[in-house]
């Protein structure tokens, strides 16, 4: 059945192994996934845990649909406390692990407590063995997943694993499979190297049980034409994410130079758009059951000493790294295959360079500071694979940027007061290369987020579209303006969409196949149906919006436990307030955040939450939410 | 709270997009390299992938 | 008037729908280890390919069978196994040079491609038509005409940049 995936407890200081079921009540409020693990992470962390210790825990979590016909029913959740952020660890992997993962009998895996040596798990029909992997620490992310695959007789095997990055302790480190797929952000890479645990390997027999098989696959046919039938997933299916990156660049919604400007200072645009990348491209390809298949696969020229097949870009690597100085695809692919290969979040990894490299133009750190290197925008090519090698080795100035927003700030905090200002983070998390400023909704939810600053948590895509405001009205169950650059209504919608992303992370499906990037996609009325006929679950949509909000309340409980974040943490960088951008198209040129609107934004956001001024649940929430009880120790 | 399902429904066209500046719905002649939104006068490279038209950036980039 | 089911492994994303479907549809449930079609995958080259059984006109797989367990059908055009007759010797899986048949390690029972009574689910769901349901007869003027199109294409490109 599709929810007889059962917990397994790995204590990795033991090497005791315990699986539990999900009993039903835990299903009703939390549903799985992302939502589960919240629940496991409250419930198993210790308070106040150091995140590089054994008290913390690492998760990976499949979501209820995940390996199941649901249109991509394909990711996993991975979480924990960040040792990045020092608080909630949270970030969503797509490929194929996931559905491996459900068809050997499991929806998470906990690992607590700390190896004496390098190990990493067998996880097979039900069963988990620990091995050792002393002979693999030391490899990158491709040679792992190849080493164990032949190890283990089977080509089939999916492997999660980390890069030297999260071996050496980088804050930021991800956890991979396959060629690209990543849990990239706030550093569960980094927990896992803490535990010594090199990798998980999966394979499963048992399959996934639909409640009722004719009618999933007669409305699954139906949600996956509904979806093919949209503009954006055809142009997903052409284009990936990069597609996005014309209609921002056009705008002016892209910072370059650490979001001093938005005009791309570096060469000719036209070398950074996706038609420029034809040279590279291979082909395409997509995750689990996916139909939109919004990857690319590329092969580098020329090159010997590193693998040239990968996969991607991605909008958001090309944002990041192509950021900095980096004007052209060759560049930008070479230096993503290097954050691939030794396992670094690229978009965390990229804010920090790029707020090093404003320092170093204004002479608040100088080669003295930076072990000899020339951090100029000009010197980007040459600089850019030294500081990715010295991050994930934690060496020489590399080991000051893996510390992450917090660590550097306090490091480099001695040289100047204005450090902070120009190291842009919101609650430790780096923020993406995207203009954030022009537009309040993409703001608040940028600054609001669980795991720091981060547009999957919220981003309102549909802000963008100038819908009719009766039917956001309808939508959002309240008035919002449906002119991107006005703060009314703002916060509902936001709220709206952190909630409703929340439950399509508990679900497992993903996010690019739902209202995430269009009002013609798969919803909650959709999502009831999947449930309905694939687990026999039966969910009204009011009561998946309970789920995402109670999901939501429990991380930000974690995030006040943890690093006792308050509204003092929701607010984006300060020079979202102080700079508008020199360039654009009218509705970005020289605006930026009115304080006084985003307070009184920010104040509607937390009634509505039903969180009291300081953004903190009031005790009717937790009740109502049936949070007073947590935790709990059901599981 | 309001749900909102859309039966799947024709798309406006493969040669419908929104001006960037002023947000006004353009339609893009089949073969147009540039074209100008006759609200704004904001001049737009046009390109194409897969049938759709698509915004590839201004002809004049920020250089006023 | 024979059909087939005709790969095209140059628009295969490697998505596995069509092994999903496949055993859910045939057996019930979401397992590509009972998928009687299968993505062969060289992850670190970029390549995938689907692979099934051919539903040989001369098959082997009829020829080394002891029992007789396996006949084609004419009418569909494939090649379908007896299961009354059928010993689970699993010489079939050795004999095939397609690997078309396959071993179901739950029911314990030899399974092969039986075109799910005329209507190919993974057809049904292959977004990219890397799989097409087409008339053998003329299955290669599917190929021919998306070979004429790219030409065209070039030509037309070709004229375009003056080359030509």
């Amino acid at each position: 059945m599709a929810l007889s995936g059962k917990v397994a407890i790995i204590d990795l200081t033991t090497g005791e192994i315990a699986k539990k079921s999900i009993p039903e009540k835990i299903r009703r409020l939390y549903l799985g996934g992302r939502g589960i693990q919240a629940y496991l992470i409250y419930n198993y962390l210790k308070p106040g845990a150091d995140p590089l210790g054994p008290d913390n825990v690492v998760i990976a979590s499949a979501g209820v649909l995940t390996g199941s016909l649901a249109p991509a029913a394909a990711r996993t959740e991975w979480g924990g406390k960040s040792p990045d952020t020092g608080a909630l660890a949270s970030s969503n992997m797509g490929g194929f692990f996931g559905a491996e993962l459900k068809f050997a009998g499991f929806e998470h895996l906990l690992m607590k407590g700390t190896s004496k040596e390098p190990v990493y798990l067998w996880v097979h029909d039900g069963e988990i063995e620990i091995r050792d992997a002393s002979h693999l620490w030391g490899k990158d992310t491709y040679e792992t997943q190849q080493i164990i695959r032949e190890e283990l007789g089977d080509e089939d095997i999916k492997i999660a694993c980390i890069g030297i990055a999260g071996e050496n302790l980088c804050r930021f480190a991800n956890v991979r499979t396959g060629p690209k797929d990543s849990a990239g952000r706030t550093g569960n890479g980094c927990i896992m190297g803490s535990k010594k645990l090199k990798a998980i390997a999966v394979r499963g027999s048992q399959g996934i049980q639909m409640a009722h098989p004719k009618e999933a696959i007669d409305y699954c046919k139906q949600a996956i034409d509904q979806i093919m039938m949209t503009k954006v997933a055809k142009a997903m299916g052409v284009d990936g994410t990069s597609y996005i990156w014309n209609v921002t660049n056009t705008s002016g919604l892209l910072e370059w130079m650490n979001g001093q400007t938005n005009r791309f200072p570096f060469g000719d645009w036209h070398d950074m758009t996706i038609e420029t990348f034809e040279p590279y491209k291979t082909g395409i390809a997509a995750c689990f059951n996916c139909t939109v298949h919004c990857r690319h696969q590329y092969r580098l020229k020329d090159i010997a000493e590193i693998p040239a097949f990968g996969e991607g870009p991605e909008y958001n690597t090309q944002t990041a790294i192509g950021s900095f100085g980096l004007n052209n695809w060759e560049g930008m692919l070479y230096n993503w295959q290097l954050a691939n290969l030794y396992g670094i979040d690229t978009t965390g990894w990229s804010n920090i360079v790029r707020g090093v490299m404003e320092l170093y133009q204004r002479g608040i750190i100088d080669k003295e500071v930076t072990g000899g290197l020339d951090l100029s925008w000009s010197n980007a090519k040459e600089i850019t694979p030294v500081l990715m090698e010295q991050t994930a080795k934690m060496e020489g100035f590399g080991a000051i940027l893996g510390l992450g927003h917090f660590g550097l700030i306090k490091e480099l905090s001695k040289y100047s007061d204005d450090v902070g200002y120009y190291i842009q983070h919101c609650k430790g998390l780096g923020k993406l290369g995207n203009v954030d400023r022009v537009q309040p909704s993409f703001s608040l939810g940028m600054a609001t987020s669980t795991r720091g600053a981060d547009h999957l948590r919220s981003r309102p895509a549909l802000d963008h579209f100038g819908l009719p405001e009766e039917v956001l009205k309808k939508l959002y169950g309240g008035y919002v303006s449906n002119d991107y650059t006005s703060y009314d209504g703002k916060a509902r919608m936001v709220r709206w969409h952190e909630l409703t992303y929340t439950v399509v992370d508990c679900t497992g499906t993903c996010k690019f196949q739902t209202v995430f990037f269009s009002p013609n996609l798969p919803c909650y009325e959709e999502w009831c149906k999947y449930l309905l006929y694939i687990t026999g679950m039966e969910f009204t949509p009011e009561e998946l919006f309970d789920i995402g909000e109670r999901v939501y309340t429990l991380e930000r409980m974690i995030n006040y436990r943890e690093a006792g974040f308050t509204r003092k943490d929701d607010y984006p960088p300060e020079r979202s307030f102080k700079e508008g951008l020199p360039y654009g198209l009218k509705p970005v040129r020289g605006i930026h955040l009115n304080r006084k609107k985003y307070e009184k934004m920010l104040n509607e956001y937390y009634e509505l939450h039903g969180w009291d001024s300081d953004g903190l649940p009031t005790p009717e929430t937790l009740g109502r939410l049936e949070l007073d009880k947590e935790p709990s120790h059901i599981i | 709270m309001g749900t909102y399902a859309l039966p799947a429904r024709k798309q406006p066209g493969d040669r419908t997009l929104r001006c960037l500046n002023c947000f006004k719905r353009l339609e893009i002649p089949p073969a147009a390299k540039i074209f100008t939104c006759p609200k704004c006068g904001v001049e737009y490279e046009i390109g194409r992938r897969a049938g759709q038209a698509k915004i590839l950036g201004t002809v004049h980039y920020f250089d006023d | 008037m024979q059909k087939m089911i005709l790969i095209d492994y140059t628009r295969c994303t490697g998505c596995r729908l069509c092994e999903s479907i496949c055993s859910l549809y045939n057996e019930g449930v979401v397992n590509p280890r009972r998928a009687k079609i299968k993505v062969i995958r060289w992850e670190w080259e970029g390549l995938q390919i689907p692979t099934l059984c051919q539903q040989c006109q001369d098959a082997v797989c009829i020829a080394v069978c002891p029992v007789k367990a396996l006949t084609r059908d004419e009418g569909l055009g494939y090649v379908k196994v007896n299961y009354e007759r059928c010993i689970g010797c699993r010489v079939c899986i050795a004999a095939c040079p397609f690997g078309g048949m396959s071993f179901d390690p739950v029911m314990s029972k030899v399974i092969k491609c039986e075109l799910c009574g005329g209507d190919p689910m993974c057809v049904k769901f292959c977004e990219t038509k890397a799989l097409q349901f087409v008339d053998a007869a003329s299955a290669d003027v599917v190929k021919k005409r998306e070979m004429g199109a790219q030409v065209l294409m070039a030509i037309g490109k070709a004229q375009e940049e003056q080359v030509w």
